[in-house]
């Protein structure tokens, strides 16, 4: 057996690396398999769309719309799908691949073999973080090919959230930072079932703590109207605060004239117009950079204060 | 002096907040290249000491050095630390295994872990021996038994220069407890690898083993060889009367007679019958007497600095 497999060994993982990725196969390969069904899926869709007419009602099986309708509804589950992936990959990071060893003990069989068992700890990161690296950029790629027809749609707006998230690579910080969360998680709680949920729990609420911040990482454009009555916004500009302008040039909140007779008001406070702060088109790729070095950020230090923790407590 | 396989100076162990001591002040001296028995009853500190050895555990009290190195210290010196973990094996008492690995993977995994020690045939024979195990078999479907041969294959494989077994054949059959054992004892000759073996069964020792570390309460009562810790012993037998000018470690009376075990070997006058106890006797009698002196052997003392 040994001499039939070392021959094969070069290409292989080896080591520490071979025992971890061995450990969790199936995980990898679900992953990979539901990978290639959502490149299949979404490349199908979109050759279908492409290659039907744009009037086409006579030949094609479905018309060039009914196919955008059908990308655009897909395009939006496959976002909130994607928004619930940093979750799952801290579950599965902390529960299975961290504290189950604890818990059941083979961490006494692994760490008493010739491998300093930092090594091991190392593995358990890395392969979870090479993989989630593999399927988020998969994923922002296929989701690119969905939302080009389909952009315009009220769903899969650029600021929407969970279509923020998979247009770039916030969700793979998210994903590498689910991962450091999951380890350290996992080290602390040393119980599968609890450190599943904790890992979760605690990415959860990073991601929501970084959504409430998320739009003020870059300073917004300002607009004025002379009409305190409406915003002019163009489709897919993202109005972030918005209130009435006095003709001093001060700005007040529109709570100011929540009154039945706001005319009236108006003219008390000089209101003449109305201001806005809003991120155009054009701030989705500063908004993701910034969101993401931070995010980043936060998951090197998740993952240094782990190996820290890890050093003091085990060898 | 030969060499030491392991020597603890003043080793303590605790748990928790409260302060619980496994290991209290523990120190003594395992040559290298012996078989050593690990005794005790229950609680008396002896996985503690063995997870120590092999570097899982990080004392709380005092040093221990095993094969001239500090298991539990990996930093600033991991190349060495590594060196150190590859030279010894240990099985934890619940011989933790991957339930969902098959025997082959797990043999794989030993030698994926100790790459450049392992010895794969060695691993292969321990095995199939005797059972006859199926390597396309799942660990999660063995018995208790067959897992412990898979944890030995597991420890011998690695060539180790030092094993430390925690209660291994607890859930062995007799018959495949002799023929592990032989192959232990086989190992440990042809290579002179130093064993040390924990087991509340005392009997099981006598035969095997040619040292002796018995704790107690987490405190060491009895080290050395097995033979001068025997021959250091008297057990008395006469009639009811004051006992010789000896260490007495036990007295017992039953009816007008009493028996005795005396520290010293010194033939004893007075009517008194002599003979040599065995080690369950000379083991029991110190744990039935918490308050018997400890008795350390030249070797196995520390040289305090």
């Amino acid at each position: 057996m040994s001499t039939l497999t070392t021959s094969r060994l070069r290409l292989r993982p080896r080591g520490v690396t071979w025992l971890v990725a061995h450990q969790h196969r199936r995980i990898l390969t679900t992953a990979a398999v539901l990978l290639v069904a959502t490149a299949v899926v979404t490349s199908g869709l979109r050759i279908a769309y492409e290659a039907t007419p744009y009037d086409d009602t006579a030949t094609g099986l479905f018309t060039n719309s009914a196919y955008r309708g059908g990308i655009a509804a897909v395009a939006d589950f496959f976002a909130h799908a994607a928004l619930l992936l940093p979750l799952l990959v801290a579950a599965v990071v902390a529960g299975p691949m961290v504290a189950r060893e604890l818990e059941s003990g083979t961490y006494k069989l692994v760490w008493t073999q010739s491998v300093d068992p930092a090594r091991w700890f190392a593995a358990k990161v890395a392969l979870p973080a090479v993989a989630v690296g593999v399927v988020t950029i998969g994923l922002i790629g296929l989701f690119r090919v969905l939302w080009g027809p389909a952009a315009g749609d009220y769903r899969l707006s650029w600021h929407e959230r969970q279509v923020f998230l998979v247009l770039g690579p916030t969700l793979l910080a998210y994903g590498l930072l689910a991962v450091t969360v999951g380890a350290l998680t996992g080290l602390l709680v040393r119980r599968t079932v609890v450190a599943m949920s904790a890992a979760g729990l605690a990415t959860g609420t990073a991601m929501a703590a970084m959504f409430a911040l998320s739009e003020y990482l870059w300073a917004p454009a300002s607009a004025t109207s002379g009409d305190p009555d409406s915003v002019q916004i163009v489709p897919g500009e993202f109005v972030v605060d918005t209130g009435l302008l006095t003709a001093s040039g001060e700005r007040l909140p529109d709570s100011v004239c929540f009154v039945q007779q706001y005319a009236a008001c108006y003219t008390e406070h000089g209101v003449v117009g109305r201001w806005w702060d809003y991120h155009p088109d054009s701030h989705l790729w500063p908004l993701q950079l910034v969101e993401s070095g931070i995010v980043l950020a936060l998951a090197a230090a998740v993952a240094y204060a782990a190996f820290r923790i890890f050093r003091s407590r085990h060898a | 002096m030969t060499a030491t396989a392991i020597e603890a100076n003043g080793l303590g162990l605790g748990y928790g907040r409260r302060g619980h001591r496994a290991l209290d002040g523990c120190s003594f001296r395992v040559p290298a290249g012996r078989v050593c028995a690990l005794a005790g009853p229950n609680g008396a500190g002896k996985s503690s000491l063995l997870a120590l050895a092999a570097g899982l555990l990080r004392p709380t009290g005092g040093t221990l050095r095993v094969l001239d190195g500090i298991p539990s210290d990996a930093r600033g010196s991991t190349s060495r630390a590594e060196g150190l973990r590859g030279r010894i094996a240990y099985v934890a008492q619940d011989k933790p295994l991957y339930p969902q690995l098959t025997i082959g993977e797990t043999l794989r995994l030993g030698h994926e872990l100790n790459r450049g020690r392992w010895d794969a045939a060695l691993a292969e024979r321990i095995v199939e021996e005797g059972g006859g195990l199926d390597p396309a078999a799942r660990i999660r479907s063995l018995s208790g038994g067959q897992r412990t041969r898979v944890a030995l294959a597991l420890a011998l494989a690695k060539r180790p220069e030092l094993m430390l077994l925690d209660e291994p054949m607890a859930d062995l059959d007799p018959l495949a407890r002799h023929r592990l054992t032989a192959a232990l004892m086989t190992e440990a000759a042809d290579h002179g690898t130093t064993i040390v073996i924990s087991s509340h069964i005392l009997s099981e020792l006598e035969a095997t083993c040619d040292y002796v570390l018995l704790l107690d309460g987490g405190r060491v009562r009895l080290a050395g060889e097995t033979e001068d810790l025997i021959s250091a012993h008297t057990l008395l037998t006469g009639p009811v009367a004051d006992l010789p000018d000896h260490t007495v470690v036990e007295s017992r009376t039953t009816g007008r007679q009493l028996t005795a075990l005396v520290r010293g070997s010194s033939a004893v006058g007075g009517g008194w019958q002599t003979a040599q106890p065995s080690l369950e006797e000379l083991l029991m009698a110190h744990l039935r007497s918490p308050d018997a002196p400890p008795m350390l052997t030249p070797s196995a003392e520390v040289a305090t600095a």
